[in-house]
């Protein structure tokens, strides 16, 4: 289905949408939404990141994203953030400043996540949920720590 | 009785961006993936409190319309339709969108300028998702997200504005250059640029990382104090011009938003901006500030066919606005 503004593009998704006091589907392309200012723009702060003629490439063993699928999209899942580390630190630098992560120690609340955590192991052993027993276990040896 | 500090600010909002580690970013995961986040998610907010899931596949387009004009949902939520989800508390204070931009994106809005009761609230709702969930967390970084510029705290807080002094005296262009140096912006909700038709801005803090929960909260709270500040001396500046024009077109706003029969959406957002300029000032009967409020949501046309529980055309729809104006205004 083509873009019902620029009728060029295919449309990507279909906005329900005050369209002129009529309440309507709009078929609409990424291009045509974000101009409109129905949705927010793609900005990928990685882009040109990837050197080509390389012969190697990372890839994220979670998500399976390459280093040029990276510089493309983005991150693609949170160990994204491990894999591609030296790329990524000169860009939050560039965004946020030289700064690192800040908390106020109420915010810790270590002790209470630790307590729930460790009722929350109690339970999966009873229904005898080993996995389940073993990542909780793990996130609390983790916060510990 | 002129009291040129009401309405000044309609709403606080609080939100954050959480995502659960090792679970690919919503623009790649499986269908599968997703349902598993949704589930994920409910299951941990349901156990601390009443929560109702509502998956957008799974819901008109109207019903999709009305949840975004009343501010529960994104667009971006809505073009993610075939995964996405959102789970609202039982008074909509609280809304948890589910694979938007982050897997999690949660808010809270409550009226006035209360954005630490906001803050509050939301933290609970963290709590409730860190003890149950995996989430994506790093001691540099902080809280990992899908785009970068919400790393950190990954918390949003904002203040809706209604500042038409400012507005009118076009200061507000100047009023955001002194601010540039803040960690704050302020933009203009309903128009482009800084000029805004219903005389709404949005005051919010600009980075997420380097800087406490707490700061940033109280941040944003002082810059909001300050323009409320300079927004009423610019209503004292307007009160005093006594222009002639200024105060007919508030009062003809006042006469045609309490009388007329049809109001589309535009017309009213225009003419209730005027009207309540015109209470604070004094030029026109006051109006209730939380009526006026609910009905900046209420009169949106996908909510009042969902409301109102009847399928209308768009005249009907104009005449329901303007008949639900008057009975909200005129029982004032």
């Amino acid at each position: 289905m083509l873009c019902a503004i620029c009728g060029k593009n295919q449309a990507v998704f279909k906005l329900p949408a005050n369209y002129n006091n009529n309440l309507v589907s709009l078929p609409l392309c990424e291009e045509c939404a974000v101009k409109l200012g129905f949705i927010k723009p793609a900005v990928n702060h990685f882009t040109g990141v990837y050197k080509t003629g390389r012969s190697e490439q990372r890839v994220c063993p979670c998500c399976r994203t390459t280093e040029r699928e990276f510089s493309k999209n983005g991150a693609g899942c949170s160990e994204c953030y491990k894999v591609f580390k030296d790329i990524i630190k000169p860009v939050i630098v560039k965004i946020h400043g030289d700064v690192k992560h800040k908390t106020s120690l109420e915010n810790l609340k270590g002790d209470n996540i630790v307590k729930s955590l460790e009722m929350q192991l109690e339970e999966a052993k009873a229904r005898n949920d080993f996995s389940e027993a073993q990542r909780i276990f793990d996130e609390i040896q983790r916060r510990k720590s | 009785m002129t009291d040129l500090k009401k309405h000044m600010i309609v709403s606080s909002r609080v939100r954050l961006a959480r995502n659960i580690a090792k679970i690919p970013f919503p623009f790649k995961m499986s269908p599968f993936e997703a349902a598993s986040v949704i589930d994920k998610v409910f299951n941990a907010l349901k156990s601390t409190g009443e929560y109702n899931l509502y998956k957008l596949n799974e819901l008109s387009d109207i019903e999709c319309l009305s949840l975004k004009e009343r501010y529960l949902i994104s667009n971006d939520l809505i073009k993610n339709r075939n995964i996405g989800a959102v789970i609202l508390n039982s008074n909509e204070t609280i809304s948890v969108m589910v694979n938007e931009e982050d897997h999690i994106r949660a808010q809270c809005v409550l009226p006035g300028l209360d954005i630490n009761t906001a803050y509050e609230e939301i933290k609970k709702v963290d709590l409730a998702l860190n003890s149950a969930l995996n989430i994506a967390y790093d001691d540099e970084l902080g809280y990992i997200t899908s785009c970068p510029t919400n790393l950190g705290t990954g918390l949003r807080a904002s203040a809706l504005c209604f500042l038409p002094g400012l507005s009118t005296l076009n200061d507000i262009g100047k009023i955001v250059k002194s601010f540039s140096h803040i960690n704050a912006e302020v933009r203009g909700v309903y128009g482009e640029g800084t000029k805004a038709t219903g005389y709404l801005y949005q005051v919010s803090n600009k980075t997420t990382l380097g800087i406490t929960e707490e700061e940033l909260v109280e941040d944003v709270k002082a810059m909001v104090l300050e323009l409320a500040e300079k927004e009423v001396k610019a209503r004292e500046r307007i009160l005093n011009m006594c222009d002639p024009d200024i105060i007919d077109n508030i009062m003809r706003s006042y006469g045609i938003l309490t009388n007329a029969y049809k109001l589309t959406t535009d017309e009213f957002m225009s003419l209730s901006a005027d009207a309540r300029m015109g209470a604070c000032l004094g030029y026109t009967p006051d109006i209730d500030e939380q009526k006026l409020n609910t009905l900046l949501l209420d009169v949106q046309p996908a909510t009042l066919i969902v409301k109102g529980g009847k399928n209308y055309t768009a005249e009907e729809r104009d005449i329901a606005r303007a008949a639900l104006v008057k009975r909200m205004l005129n029982n004032n």
